[in-house]
């Protein structure tokens, strides 16, 4: 399997949907480059899934961190010259994400150490076993580079009340789970939120021995 | 993979914790030993009360409707053994609140008895209770029995006698006396003696149009500045100074936060008491921002905070609070924060939106969604935010807008977008009409638009689109290019200069 294998797994393509790509320097001055893919400038499915990899990897080597949509751009959406993907953009919630990270304790301003990284995977770890409990089935779960993804399929429209829905449901793993070290991200609910784009590099701060910039990586 | 249904998540919500009950009762901390003593009063974790009183009035007035004949248990001698007797009961009720106060006010009661008062039993009675019991009775069974009692004297009466000593009919002209004329404490938007709610996105500048529109009305003469009371927040340390400098000249009083002494726990205690102390009439409050006040999300947070801003604004006193709408739009229109009971509560709501911004100069548009009285529909305010300017600059910029200079700025701010989204066609077109003009047979205007969709790879229709928005005379205006007709057949495209 492949990298980009590993990206279409958990973010599968929604048949005639745009992709996203949102290269950012994190920490540095500059506005975000967005780049948009779509199905209409291809002949296959495959055609885009390979251009959009390579420019992801194109920017990524330049020094950007790379991000898309977690959620299916709509065909016909038209963004703002220069923007991103907004909430009325996306055609649904097809992902929820439980996103696992230090806390500012910690500090967020450099990459994680191993020990924060472990740290984050047990905690993510528990979270999974709690909603494996409830049938939630298991997720995919992704190492950030600085922290856990857990993303799980659901199928829900987009509007307001699934955005409540969502962002209630991460304050509660937050309120059940959170420690003084690692926490749930609860801000991570809205529509068009954008996460890192797996095979890429996470670039944030400054590296050092102890804290590298890792690869984003799909687990299981 | 199975996908998570939404019962699925609503059922992980139903695990959730309920949040902790807010405190109503606060401390007084020793910082007011008034508001001290009031708070200590109200807490239940720290029996017994401080007795002021207030609290020694409320045990009298509950010994008055009891009967101190009331039965001993012991049938005359009162069985300690046997704490059920209704006498033992208040006399341990009162006891625990171990005040000499209340003892003699119980005494006094107890002698009423001629027949059945026993100096002995009473102390013996009264000194058997114990604090440290299991379940120990408080000074709350005092006044159920009095509660109960009252209840029960009223169910001799008739429902429809009890009703008829409610009817307000005959009381008009004392009621028209107590009431107040309707003034504006914000011109055209807030009314004295209501409850408004105000309801902006952040940095739209609700904090200086209301500060604006209260200056105003004090300069006009229509209220008091020593009569408002604005609770600031939702500001950091310098920009809470440079308000308080702001209002100082006009006597509005301005509480910060963790400044002299207060809390903002302590204000909506603070405004019970104002109502139980009648010193609610013609006091103005300003709320900035609710949210610190009380859980917006929460409902039935909400509903207390608006059941006493209704009890405020019925002893009349006047609430404004300031609150955020949501990040999303519905339909173009800003929606309100937090769950609907604030804005079924309150009397008045408006909403700021901020409808244009070009060289700093921000318009609002403030749209009534709800009234209970003569507010405007509709109002608009422009000001101008520059960098290094102070607060009172700003809020000298405040202008209010007319209906057709609100629209100038809605449609100059309509043009400005325009041209930005427009950006990357307008370019190309640009380039191409000075092209077409050098050609021996220039293109037609069709076959330039064609040209032009096929050289950028644009489609036609947005070619088209762009060529006839911004096509006029005044560059200002949004217009970037203009034409002549050059014989029957075709338009000549000139560039416009900027000016």
């Amino acid at each position: 399997m492949t990298a980009q294998d590993d990206h279409f797994q958990v973010h599968p393509l929604v048949e005639g949907c745009q992709l996203e790509l949102r290269a950012i320097r994190l920490g540095k001055q500059g506005f975000p480059r967005c780049e948009f893919f779509h199905p209409d400038n291809y002949q296959s499915e495959q055609g885009l899934k390979n251009n959009f990899i390579h420019r992801a990897r194109q920017l990524n080597r330049s020094g950007l961190t790379c991000y898309t949509p977690m959620n299916p751009i709509r065909a016909d959406y038209v963004p703002d010259p220069g923007k991103g993907t907004k909430a009325p953009g996306i055609l649904k919630y097809r992902t929820m994400m439980v996103d696992v990270d230090r806390t500012d304790k910690l500090g967020k301003k450099n990459p994680a150490t191993d020990d924060e990284l472990v740290r984050a995977e047990c905690l993510a770890g528990e979270i999974s076993a709690y909603l494996a409990e409830r049938e939630f089935g298991l997720p995919h779960k992704v190492m950030s580079g600085n922290g856990y993804h857990l993303y799980y399929p659901i199928d829900l429209p987009n509007n307001d009340d699934t955005a409540d829905l969502i962002e209630s449901t991460l304050d509660t793993l937050a309120e059940k789970f959170n420690t003084e070290d690692v926490e749930v991200d609860t801000v991570v609910f809205d529509a068009a939120r954008i996460t890192k784009v797996i095979g890429t590099l996470a670039i944030k701060g400054e590296a050092s021995e102890d804290r590298p910039y890792r690869e984003v990586v799909l687990c299981q | 993979m199975p996908v998570v249904t939404r019962e699925k998540l609503e059922a992980l919500l139903a695990t959730r914790e309920p949040p902790p009950e807010p405190s109503k009762k606060l401390n007084g901390n020793g910082r007011h030993s008034a508001l001290g003593a009031y708070l200590e009063s109200a807490k239940d974790d720290d029996y017994p009360p401080v007795m002021t009183e207030e609290l020694l009035q409320k045990v009298k007035d509950a010994l008055a409707v009891l009967d101190p004949d009331d039965t001993r248990g012991g049938k005359p001698k009162v069985d300690l053994r046997n704490p059920k007797g209704t006498w033992l009961r208040i006399v341990l009720a009162v006891a625990s609140l171990q005040s000499d106060e209340a003892r003699e006010e119980l005494r006094t009661w107890c002698k009423q008895s001629d027949d059945k008062y026993d100096e002995f039993e009473f102390n013996t009675a009264y000194d058997s209770y114990k604090s440290n019991h299991a379940s120990p009775i408080r000074i709350g069974t005092l006044f159920k029995f009095a509660e109960a009692k009252t209840i029960a004297q009223e169910k001799n009466f008739s429902p429809l006698e009890i009703l008829r000593g409610m009817s307000s009919t005959g009381r008009s002209e004392e009621m028209r006396a107590r009431m107040q004329a309707d003034i504006f404490i914000i011109k055209d938007m807030a009314i004295n003696g209501q409850s408004t709610a105000i309801y902006a996105p952040p940095n739209a500048g609700k904090t200086l149009l209301v500060i604006h529109g209260l200056i105003e009305q004090i300069k006009a003469g229509v209220i008091k500045g020593g009569n408002i009371f604005y609770v600031n927040a939702d500001d950091h340390g310098r920009g809470a100074v440079d308000k308080i400098e702001i209002v100082e000249p006009y006597g509005i009083h301005m509480l910060i936060p963790n400044e002299n002494g207060f809390q903002s726990k302590d204000l909506l205690v603070l405004l019970r008491a104002m109502i139980e102390k009648d010193e609610a009439r013609g006091q103005i409050f300003v709320l900035d921002t609710l949210k610190k006040f009380t859980d917006l999300m929460d409902k039935k947070q909400s509903t207390e905070f608006t059941k006493l801003a209704r009890e405020y604004s019925a002893a009349g006193g006047s609430v404004i609070v300031l609150a955020h709408t949501n990040k999303r739009r519905e339909n173009g229109q800003l929606i309100v924060g937090g769950t609907s009971d604030i804005r079924d509560d309150v009397d008045c709501v408006f909403v700021f939106d901020p409808v244009a911004e070009r060289d700093g100069v921000h318009t609002i548009e403030c749209e009534m969604r709800k009234c209970r009285g003569d507010v405007a529909a509709m109002l608009s305010f422009q000001y101008s935010r520059q960098r290094g300017q102070t607060y009172a600059e700003l809020l000298d910029s405040v202008k209010p807008l007319d209906a057709i200079q609100l629209e100038f700025a809605r449609e100059t701010e309509a043009v400005r977008h325009r041209l930005k989204e427009n950006a990357g066609v307008i370019k190309v077109i640009e380039k191409h009409i000075p092209a077409n003009n050098r050609l021996t047979v220039p293109r037609t205007k069709s076959d330039l638009i064609r040209h032009i969709s096929t050289d950028a790879q644009i489609g036609i229709n947005k070619v088209r689109q762009v060529m006839d928005y911004h096509e006029g005379d005044n560059y200002e205006n949004g217009y970037r290019w203009t034409s002549v007709k050059v014989g029957n057949e075709r338009t000549e495209y000139k560039l416009l200069t900027p000016p």
